[in-house]
Protein backbone atom coordinates (compact mmCIF):
# COMPACT_ATOMS: atom_id res chain seq x y z
CA UNK A 1 0.00 0.00 0.00
CA UNK A 2 1.17 3.23 -0.71
CA UNK A 3 2.69 4.69 2.36
CA UNK A 4 1.75 9.20 3.30
CA UNK A 5 5.60 9.89 2.03
CA UNK A 6 5.27 8.24 -0.80
CA UNK A 7 1.52 9.52 -1.89
CA UNK A 8 3.70 13.03 -1.23
CA UNK A 9 6.60 12.43 -3.14
CA UNK A 10 4.15 11.65 -6.22
CA UNK A 11 1.92 14.33 -5.61
CA UNK A 12 5.23 16.85 -5.54
CA UNK A 13 6.02 15.64 -8.52
CA UNK A 14 2.85 15.60 -10.30
CA UNK A 15 2.42 19.21 -9.54
CA UNK A 16 5.86 20.51 -9.89
CA UNK A 17 5.77 19.09 -13.70
CA UNK A 18 1.95 19.95 -14.20
CA UNK A 19 0.57 22.71 -12.37
CA UNK A 20 -0.73 25.30 -14.23
CA UNK A 21 -0.51 23.80 -17.19
CA UNK A 22 -4.18 22.12 -19.36
CA UNK A 23 -3.98 18.90 -18.14
CA UNK A 24 -3.24 19.26 -14.46
CA UNK A 25 -6.57 18.52 -13.00
CA UNK A 26 -7.27 15.43 -15.17
CA UNK A 27 -3.32 13.55 -14.31
CA UNK A 28 -4.29 14.65 -10.56
CA UNK A 29 -8.03 13.17 -10.70
CA UNK A 30 -5.75 9.94 -12.68
CA UNK A 31 -3.09 10.11 -9.98
CA UNK A 32 -5.60 9.26 -7.15
CA UNK A 33 -7.39 6.72 -9.11
CA UNK A 34 -4.37 5.05 -10.15
CA UNK A 35 -2.88 4.61 -6.65
CA UNK A 36 -6.21 3.68 -5.58
CA UNK A 37 -6.40 0.97 -8.20
CA UNK A 38 -2.22 0.03 -7.38
CA UNK A 39 -3.30 -0.34 -3.78
CA UNK A 40 -6.49 -2.66 -4.94
CA UNK A 41 -3.94 -4.89 -6.99
CA UNK A 42 -6.37 -3.88 -10.56
CA UNK A 43 -4.93 -2.96 -13.64
CA UNK A 44 -3.98 0.53 -14.88
CA UNK A 45 -5.50 0.09 -18.07
CA UNK A 46 -7.71 3.16 -17.59
CA UNK A 47 -4.68 5.24 -16.51
CA UNK A 48 -2.86 7.94 -18.17
CA UNK A 49 0.64 6.58 -19.31
CA UNK A 50 2.08 9.86 -17.69
CA UNK A 51 0.52 8.86 -13.90
CA UNK A 52 1.44 5.27 -14.75
CA UNK A 53 5.11 6.40 -15.25
CA UNK A 54 5.08 8.33 -11.90
CA UNK A 55 2.83 5.55 -9.71
CA UNK A 56 6.33 3.13 -10.89
CA UNK A 57 8.89 5.64 -9.59
CA UNK A 58 6.60 5.97 -6.36
CA UNK A 59 5.61 2.91 -5.52
CA UNK A 60 5.82 1.02 -2.51
CA UNK A 61 8.81 -1.23 -2.66
CA UNK A 62 9.02 -4.73 -2.58
CA UNK B 1 -15.45 -11.32 -5.31
CA UNK B 2 -16.84 -10.47 -8.54
CA UNK B 3 -20.55 -9.29 -8.36
CA UNK B 4 -23.72 -9.94 -10.36
CA UNK B 5 -24.70 -6.88 -12.23
CA UNK B 6 -28.62 -6.07 -11.35
CA UNK B 7 -28.58 -2.86 -13.71
CA UNK B 8 -26.91 -0.15 -15.84
CA UNK B 9 -27.25 3.45 -15.26
CA UNK B 10 -26.70 5.84 -17.95
CA UNK B 11 -25.82 9.47 -17.35
CA UNK B 12 -24.25 12.48 -19.02
CA UNK B 13 -20.67 13.10 -19.42
CA UNK B 14 -19.05 15.43 -16.38
CA UNK B 15 -19.14 18.37 -18.74
CA UNK B 16 -21.58 19.83 -21.11
CA UNK B 17 -19.89 17.74 -24.86
CA UNK B 18 -18.43 14.66 -22.71
CA UNK B 19 -19.37 11.00 -23.78
CA UNK B 20 -22.25 9.66 -21.54
CA UNK B 21 -21.05 7.25 -18.63
CA UNK B 22 -22.45 3.85 -17.30
CA UNK B 23 -22.95 2.89 -13.96
CA UNK B 24 -22.70 -0.77 -13.13
CA UNK B 25 -25.05 -1.08 -9.54
CA UNK B 26 -24.09 -4.81 -8.12
CA UNK B 27 -27.29 -6.68 -7.61
CA UNK B 28 -26.46 -6.66 -3.64
CA UNK B 29 -26.67 -3.02 -3.79
CA UNK B 30 -30.31 -2.51 -5.48
CA UNK B 31 -32.63 -0.82 -3.26
CA UNK B 32 -35.48 1.46 -4.81
CA UNK B 33 -35.02 4.56 -6.81
CA UNK B 34 -34.10 7.74 -4.68
CA UNK B 35 -34.48 6.87 -1.60
CA UNK B 36 -36.80 4.80 0.89
CA UNK B 37 -39.50 6.77 2.00
CA UNK B 38 -43.08 7.18 3.76
CA UNK B 39 -45.07 9.91 2.14
CA UNK B 40 -47.39 10.19 5.31
CA UNK B 41 -44.98 10.74 7.67
CA UNK B 42 -42.68 13.10 5.33
CA UNK B 43 -46.23 15.01 5.31
CA UNK B 44 -47.11 14.65 8.44
CA UNK B 45 -43.48 15.98 10.01
CA UNK B 46 -43.81 18.92 7.67
CA UNK B 47 -47.43 19.65 9.03
CA UNK B 48 -46.80 19.43 12.22
CA UNK B 49 -43.19 19.76 13.39
CA UNK B 50 -42.02 21.98 10.00
CA UNK B 51 -38.07 22.62 9.09
CA UNK B 52 -36.78 26.05 9.85
CA UNK B 53 -32.90 27.27 8.31
CA UNK B 54 -30.48 26.11 10.45
CA UNK B 55 -29.34 30.24 9.80
CA UNK B 56 -32.36 30.66 11.66
CA UNK B 57 -32.77 27.56 14.08
CA UNK B 58 -29.00 27.37 15.01
CA UNK B 59 -27.93 31.16 15.36
CA UNK B 60 -26.66 30.83 18.61
CA UNK B 61 -23.50 28.38 17.12
CA UNK B 62 -23.27 30.52 13.66
CA UNK B 63 -22.92 33.66 15.30
CA UNK B 64 -20.19 31.55 18.20
CA UNK B 65 -18.26 30.19 15.04
CA UNK B 66 -17.17 34.03 14.26
CA UNK B 67 -15.41 33.87 17.83
CA UNK B 68 -13.05 30.53 16.81
CA UNK B 69 -12.15 31.27 13.37
CA UNK B 70 -8.66 32.26 12.97
CA UNK B 71 -7.86 35.43 11.45
CA UNK B 72 -7.31 34.08 8.05
CA UNK B 73 -10.68 32.46 8.09
CA UNK B 74 -11.82 35.48 9.21
CA UNK B 75 -10.67 37.89 6.60
CA UNK B 76 -11.81 35.33 4.30
CA UNK B 77 -15.23 34.72 5.07
CA UNK B 78 -15.88 38.73 5.82
CA UNK B 79 -14.37 39.32 1.85
CA UNK B 80 -16.84 36.30 0.52
CA UNK B 81 -19.57 37.95 2.41
CA UNK B 82 -19.05 41.55 0.51
CA UNK B 83 -19.07 39.22 -2.85
CA UNK B 84 -22.12 37.45 -2.06
CA UNK B 85 -24.14 39.94 -1.03
CA UNK B 86 -25.52 41.25 -3.80
CA UNK B 87 -25.95 37.69 -5.54
CA UNK B 88 -28.32 37.18 -2.43
CA UNK B 89 -30.24 39.88 -2.84
CA UNK B 90 -31.02 39.28 -6.52
CA UNK B 91 -32.29 35.90 -6.00
CA UNK B 92 -34.39 37.35 -3.43
CA UNK B 93 -36.46 39.08 -6.17
CA UNK B 94 -35.77 37.36 -8.67
CA UNK B 95 -38.83 35.36 -8.71
CA UNK B 96 -40.98 39.23 -8.54
CA UNK B 97 -39.17 39.90 -12.14
CA UNK B 98 -41.84 39.36 -15.37
CA UNK B 99 -40.95 37.34 -18.45
CA UNK B 100 -38.91 39.08 -21.19
CA UNK B 101 -40.11 36.79 -23.88
CA UNK B 102 -42.95 35.45 -25.32
CA UNK B 103 -43.65 31.48 -24.84
CA UNK B 104 -43.88 29.76 -28.15
CA UNK B 105 -45.99 27.18 -26.56
CA UNK B 106 -43.90 24.17 -26.76
CA UNK B 107 -42.00 22.09 -24.01
CA UNK B 108 -38.62 24.24 -22.67
CA UNK B 109 -37.14 21.47 -20.38
CA UNK B 110 -34.16 20.62 -23.18
CA UNK B 111 -33.85 23.84 -23.77
CA UNK B 112 -33.32 24.98 -20.23
CA UNK B 113 -31.33 21.78 -19.20
CA UNK B 114 -28.77 22.63 -22.13
CA UNK B 115 -28.23 26.25 -21.74
CA UNK B 116 -27.55 25.09 -17.74
CA UNK B 117 -24.91 22.72 -18.76
CA UNK B 118 -23.55 25.42 -21.37
CA UNK B 119 -23.41 27.75 -18.19
CA UNK B 120 -20.92 24.64 -16.23
CA UNK B 121 -23.69 22.87 -14.77
CA UNK B 122 -22.72 19.39 -14.19
CA UNK B 123 -25.91 18.31 -13.03
CA UNK B 124 -29.16 19.05 -13.93
CA UNK B 125 -32.42 18.23 -12.93
CA UNK B 126 -36.47 18.39 -12.76
CA UNK B 127 -38.89 17.74 -10.36
CA UNK B 128 -42.05 18.90 -8.54
CA UNK B 129 -41.03 21.87 -5.84
CA UNK B 130 -42.41 19.37 -3.02
CA UNK B 131 -43.24 22.30 -0.54
CA UNK B 132 -43.07 19.75 2.36
CA UNK B 133 -39.71 20.50 2.59
CA UNK B 134 -39.91 24.05 2.48
CA UNK B 135 -38.88 25.92 5.39
CA UNK B 136 -41.14 27.69 7.52
CA UNK B 137 -40.17 31.14 7.25
CA UNK B 138 -39.61 30.90 3.28
CA UNK B 139 -43.29 29.40 2.64
CA UNK B 140 -44.38 32.69 1.58
CA UNK B 141 -42.03 33.29 -0.43
CA UNK B 142 -41.62 30.39 -2.43
CA UNK B 143 -44.33 31.20 -5.69
CA UNK B 144 -43.67 28.66 -8.98
CA UNK B 145 -44.28 24.55 -9.10
CA UNK B 146 -41.51 23.17 -10.81
CA UNK B 147 -38.29 22.72 -9.58
CA UNK B 148 -34.83 22.94 -11.29
CA UNK B 149 -31.80 21.06 -9.40
CA UNK B 150 -28.44 22.24 -10.64
CA UNK B 151 -25.15 21.45 -8.97
CA UNK B 152 -21.97 23.32 -9.61
CA UNK B 153 -18.93 21.02 -9.42
CA UNK B 154 -15.93 22.64 -7.04
CA UNK B 155 -12.56 22.56 -7.78
CA UNK B 156 -11.22 18.81 -7.94
CA UNK B 157 -7.58 19.64 -6.67
CA UNK B 158 -8.60 22.10 -3.87
CA UNK B 159 -11.12 19.86 -2.60
CA UNK B 160 -8.58 17.03 -2.09
CA UNK B 161 -6.27 19.25 0.21
CA UNK B 162 -9.28 19.14 3.15
CA UNK B 163 -9.15 20.33 5.99
CA UNK B 164 -7.26 23.18 4.31
CA UNK B 165 -7.67 27.02 3.67
CA UNK B 166 -7.15 25.86 0.05
CA UNK B 167 -10.28 23.64 0.07
CA UNK B 168 -12.40 26.59 2.01
CA UNK B 169 -11.44 28.92 -1.32
CA UNK B 170 -12.74 26.78 -3.59
CA UNK B 171 -15.96 26.17 -1.56
CA UNK B 172 -17.04 29.58 -1.05
CA UNK B 173 -15.30 30.96 -4.85
CA UNK B 174 -17.72 28.00 -5.93
CA UNK B 175 -20.56 29.83 -4.57
CA UNK B 176 -19.68 33.48 -5.97
CA UNK B 177 -19.23 32.01 -9.24
CA UNK B 178 -22.84 30.05 -8.80
CA UNK B 179 -24.98 32.87 -7.46
CA UNK B 180 -23.80 34.60 -10.72
CA UNK B 181 -24.58 31.95 -12.60
CA UNK B 182 -28.08 31.28 -11.41
CA UNK B 183 -29.18 34.92 -11.83
CA UNK B 184 -27.89 34.36 -15.98
CA UNK B 185 -30.14 31.09 -16.04
CA UNK B 186 -32.95 33.01 -14.31
CA UNK B 187 -32.27 35.89 -17.48
CA UNK B 188 -32.60 32.76 -19.84
CA UNK B 189 -35.90 31.44 -18.64
CA UNK B 190 -37.34 34.30 -18.55
CA UNK B 191 -36.37 34.91 -22.36
CA UNK B 192 -38.02 32.28 -23.05
CA UNK B 193 -41.47 33.61 -22.13
CA UNK B 194 -41.61 32.33 -18.20
CA UNK B 195 -41.05 33.13 -14.78
CA UNK B 196 -37.53 32.39 -12.32
CA UNK B 197 -37.03 32.47 -8.57
CA UNK B 198 -33.60 31.59 -7.75
CA UNK B 199 -33.37 30.06 -4.64
CA UNK B 200 -29.43 30.90 -3.15
CA UNK B 201 -27.11 28.04 -1.86
CA UNK B 202 -26.69 30.97 0.18
CA UNK B 203 -29.97 31.47 1.18
CA UNK B 204 -32.04 28.13 1.08
CA UNK B 205 -35.71 28.20 0.91
CA UNK B 206 -35.70 24.38 1.96
CA UNK B 207 -33.98 21.00 2.05
CA UNK B 208 -32.74 21.02 -1.44
CA UNK B 209 -31.44 16.92 -1.57
CA UNK B 210 -34.94 15.60 -1.72
CA UNK B 211 -35.70 16.83 -4.76
CA UNK B 212 -32.29 16.32 -5.90
CA UNK B 213 -32.83 12.85 -5.40
CA UNK B 214 -36.16 12.99 -6.81
CA UNK B 215 -34.94 14.36 -9.86
CA UNK B 216 -32.43 11.70 -10.47
CA UNK B 217 -29.08 13.40 -9.82
CA UNK B 218 -27.66 11.48 -7.23
CA UNK B 219 -28.72 9.55 -3.40
CA UNK B 220 -28.40 10.64 -0.27
CA UNK B 221 -24.62 9.52 1.20
CA UNK B 222 -23.87 8.46 4.89
CA UNK B 223 -22.18 11.69 5.20
CA UNK B 224 -25.72 13.28 5.03
CA UNK B 225 -24.55 15.09 1.57
CA UNK B 226 -25.83 14.29 -2.01
CA UNK B 227 -23.43 11.80 -3.92
CA UNK B 228 -23.66 12.35 -7.84
CA UNK B 229 -22.50 10.60 -10.46
CA UNK B 230 -18.93 12.54 -11.35
CA UNK B 231 -18.26 15.05 -8.07
CA UNK B 232 -20.02 13.04 -5.37
CA UNK B 233 -20.63 15.37 -2.71
CA UNK B 234 -17.84 17.75 -4.35
CA UNK B 235 -20.75 20.39 -5.69
CA UNK B 236 -22.87 23.45 -4.56
CA UNK B 237 -26.02 22.89 -5.03
CA UNK B 238 -29.34 25.04 -5.87
CA UNK B 239 -32.81 25.62 -7.42
CA UNK B 240 -34.70 27.74 -9.56
CA UNK B 241 -38.13 27.42 -9.80
CA UNK B 242 -40.26 28.22 -12.81
CA UNK B 243 -43.84 27.90 -14.39
CA UNK B 244 -42.41 26.70 -17.58
CA UNK B 245 -43.65 23.59 -19.06
CA UNK B 246 -41.28 21.21 -18.37
CA UNK B 247 -41.08 17.37 -17.54
CA UNK B 248 -40.02 16.08 -14.33
CA UNK B 249 -36.64 13.49 -14.28
CA UNK B 250 -37.25 10.35 -12.37
CA UNK B 251 -35.40 9.26 -8.81
CA UNK B 252 -32.61 6.66 -10.08
CA UNK B 253 -31.06 3.72 -7.67
CA UNK B 254 -27.69 4.29 -8.23
CA UNK B 255 -26.92 1.45 -5.15
CA UNK B 256 -25.72 4.26 -3.38
CA UNK B 257 -28.36 3.72 -0.21
CA UNK B 258 -26.89 -0.10 -0.02
CA UNK B 259 -23.23 0.97 -1.10
CA UNK B 260 -22.60 3.55 2.19
CA UNK B 261 -23.97 0.76 4.41
CA UNK B 262 -21.12 -1.50 3.25
CA UNK B 263 -18.52 1.30 2.61
CA UNK B 264 -18.70 3.24 5.78
CA UNK B 265 -15.35 5.13 5.10
CA UNK B 266 -16.75 8.67 6.47
CA UNK B 267 -18.31 7.18 9.74
CA UNK B 268 -15.17 5.93 10.49
CA UNK B 269 -13.42 9.10 9.45
CA UNK B 270 -15.17 11.53 10.95
CA UNK B 271 -12.90 13.16 13.75
CA UNK B 272 -16.28 14.23 16.00
CA UNK B 273 -17.82 10.95 15.25
CA UNK B 274 -20.83 12.51 14.10
CA UNK B 275 -21.57 10.36 11.68
CA UNK B 276 -23.70 7.12 12.50
CA UNK B 277 -23.29 4.09 11.05
CA UNK B 278 -27.18 2.80 11.13
CA UNK B 279 -29.99 4.35 9.24
CA UNK B 280 -32.98 5.00 11.27
CA UNK B 281 -36.21 6.49 9.66
CA UNK B 282 -36.13 10.23 9.93
CA UNK B 283 -39.24 12.84 9.24
CA UNK B 284 -40.72 10.30 6.70
CA UNK B 285 -36.95 9.10 4.97
CA UNK B 286 -34.88 6.00 6.18
CA UNK B 287 -31.47 7.62 6.20
CA UNK B 288 -28.00 8.20 8.23
CA UNK B 289 -28.93 10.88 10.50
CA UNK B 290 -25.73 12.89 11.25
CA UNK B 291 -25.28 14.36 14.78
CA UNK B 292 -25.02 18.21 14.39
CA UNK B 293 -23.90 19.31 17.90
CA UNK B 294 -20.51 16.51 17.17
CA UNK B 295 -19.81 18.35 13.71
CA UNK B 296 -20.60 21.92 14.21
CA UNK B 297 -17.61 22.28 16.82
CA UNK B 298 -14.50 20.78 14.52
CA UNK B 299 -15.80 21.90 11.30
CA UNK B 300 -16.24 25.78 13.19
CA UNK B 301 -12.59 25.30 14.15
CA UNK B 302 -10.75 23.22 11.74
CA UNK B 303 -11.02 25.04 8.05
CA UNK B 304 -14.38 23.60 7.66
CA UNK B 305 -13.28 20.30 8.22
CA UNK B 306 -15.20 18.18 5.52
CA UNK B 307 -13.03 15.17 5.76
CA UNK B 308 -16.44 13.50 5.06
CA UNK B 309 -16.30 14.74 1.61
CA UNK B 310 -12.51 14.07 1.08
CA UNK B 311 -12.69 10.41 2.19
CA UNK B 312 -15.58 9.53 0.02
CA UNK B 313 -15.05 7.03 -2.56
CA UNK B 314 -17.33 8.47 -4.64
CA UNK B 315 -16.30 11.99 -4.63
CA UNK B 316 -12.64 10.93 -4.88
CA UNK B 317 -13.01 8.38 -8.17
CA UNK B 318 -16.76 9.20 -9.37
CA UNK B 319 -19.26 6.95 -9.02
CA UNK B 320 -18.34 4.97 -12.58
CA UNK B 321 -15.29 3.57 -11.46
CA UNK B 322 -16.14 3.41 -7.97
CA UNK B 323 -19.38 0.96 -8.83
CA UNK B 324 -17.19 -1.34 -11.57
CA UNK B 325 -14.47 -1.38 -9.00
CA UNK B 326 -17.39 -2.95 -6.57
CA UNK B 327 -18.73 -5.25 -9.64
CA UNK B 328 -15.37 -6.68 -10.10
CA UNK B 329 -14.10 -6.95 -7.01
CA UNK B 330 -16.53 -6.93 -4.08
CA UNK B 331 -14.46 -4.51 -2.45
CA UNK B 332 -14.72 -0.40 -2.21
CA UNK B 333 -12.04 1.51 -3.80
CA UNK B 334 -9.79 2.78 -1.97
CA UNK B 335 -11.19 1.95 1.63
CA UNK B 336 -8.51 1.47 4.51
CA UNK B 337 -5.72 3.27 2.46
CA UNK B 338 -3.55 6.34 3.64
CA UNK B 339 -4.67 7.79 0.12
CA UNK B 340 -8.42 7.83 0.73
CA UNK B 341 -8.68 7.67 4.42
CA UNK B 342 -5.52 9.78 5.37
CA UNK B 343 -5.39 13.23 6.73
CA UNK B 344 -4.26 15.73 8.19
CA UNK B 345 -5.69 18.04 10.86
CA UNK B 346 -3.74 21.35 11.37
CA UNK B 347 -2.00 21.55 14.95
CA UNK B 348 -2.85 18.29 15.61
CA UNK B 349 -1.12 16.09 12.63
CA UNK B 350 -1.57 13.51 10.20
CA UNK B 351 -3.99 10.62 10.92
CA UNK B 352 -3.86 7.03 8.80
CA UNK B 353 -6.66 4.86 8.30
CA UNK B 354 -7.62 3.49 12.27
CA UNK B 355 -6.42 6.56 13.64
CA UNK B 356 -8.54 9.67 14.67
CA UNK B 357 -8.09 13.25 16.97
CA UNK B 358 -9.34 13.05 20.26
CA UNK B 359 -11.16 16.02 21.84
CA UNK B 360 -12.10 16.49 25.22
CA UNK B 361 -16.18 17.39 26.15
CA UNK B 362 -15.76 20.48 26.64
CA UNK B 363 -14.76 21.24 22.96
CA UNK B 364 -18.16 20.13 21.91
CA UNK B 365 -19.97 22.63 24.13
CA UNK B 366 -20.66 25.54 22.18
CA UNK B 367 -24.11 27.81 21.95
CA UNK B 368 -27.45 25.94 20.96
CA UNK B 369 -30.81 27.35 19.15
CA UNK B 370 -31.84 30.77 18.41
CA UNK B 371 -30.12 33.75 19.96
CA UNK B 372 -32.43 34.36 21.99
CA UNK B 373 -32.61 31.08 23.44
CA UNK B 374 -29.13 30.96 24.02
CA UNK B 375 -29.38 34.26 26.10
CA UNK B 376 -31.96 33.15 28.19
CA UNK B 377 -29.94 30.01 28.75
CA UNK B 378 -27.15 31.70 29.97
CA UNK B 379 -29.30 34.45 32.31
CA UNK B 380 -30.78 31.08 33.75
CA UNK B 381 -26.99 29.33 34.32
CA UNK B 382 -26.08 33.11 35.90
CA UNK B 383 -29.18 33.33 38.23
CA UNK B 384 -28.44 29.48 39.59
CA UNK B 385 -24.80 29.98 40.15
CA UNK B 386 -24.77 33.61 41.04
CA UNK B 387 -28.26 34.16 42.73
CA UNK B 388 -30.66 37.28 41.49
CA UNK B 389 -29.40 39.62 39.07
CA UNK B 390 -29.13 43.51 40.04
CA UNK B 391 -31.28 45.80 38.11
CA UNK B 392 -28.60 46.98 35.60
CA UNK B 393 -27.88 43.13 34.81
CA UNK B 394 -31.81 42.59 34.43
CA UNK B 395 -32.14 45.94 32.27
CA UNK B 396 -29.00 44.56 29.71
CA UNK B 397 -30.46 40.75 29.58
CA UNK B 398 -33.66 42.94 28.65
CA UNK B 399 -32.16 45.27 25.87
CA UNK B 400 -30.20 42.68 24.41
CA UNK B 401 -33.45 40.40 24.00
CA UNK B 402 -35.15 43.70 22.13
CA UNK B 403 -32.12 43.78 19.97
CA UNK B 404 -32.44 40.47 19.09
CA UNK B 405 -35.89 40.31 18.14
CA UNK B 406 -35.86 43.43 16.63
CA UNK B 407 -33.43 42.71 14.33
CA UNK B 408 -35.61 39.76 13.72
CA UNK B 409 -33.35 36.51 12.11
CA UNK B 410 -31.85 36.34 8.63
CA UNK B 411 -32.09 33.48 6.95
CA UNK B 412 -28.85 34.17 4.82
CA UNK B 413 -26.09 31.61 5.72
CA UNK B 414 -22.80 30.34 3.93
CA UNK B 415 -24.86 26.74 2.93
Amino acid sequence: MFEKTQIEALFGELEHEWRGKPDFEKLSRDAHLGIAYWDAGRPLTKVDPRVVALIEKHKPKG
Amino acid sequence: MAKTVNHVVTRPGRKHGDADVQIPVADDLTTVPGIPLRETDLSFYSRVYPQETQNIDKAADRRWVWSVYSDETLHHRKRHDEINEPLVDAAAVSGDLEPTGTPTGENVTELIRLKARELGFGEVGFTKMDRRHVYTSKRRWVKYDHAICLALEQNYVQTQSLPSMDAEFAHFGTYEIEGALLLDLADYIRSLGYHAQVHSPNDNSGAYIPMFVAAGLGQLGANGQLLSPHFGSRARIAMITTDAEVNYDEPIDYGVHQFCQVCQVCVNRCPGRALVRDKVWWRGVEKNKLIYERCRPVMARYDGCAVCMKVCPIQRFGMPAVMEHYVATGEVLGKGTHLLEGYTFLERGYFGPGELPQFDRQFFEIPHGRNEDWLYQQFKEKLMNEGLPSEAELTDFAKEVRSILVKGNSTIGDE
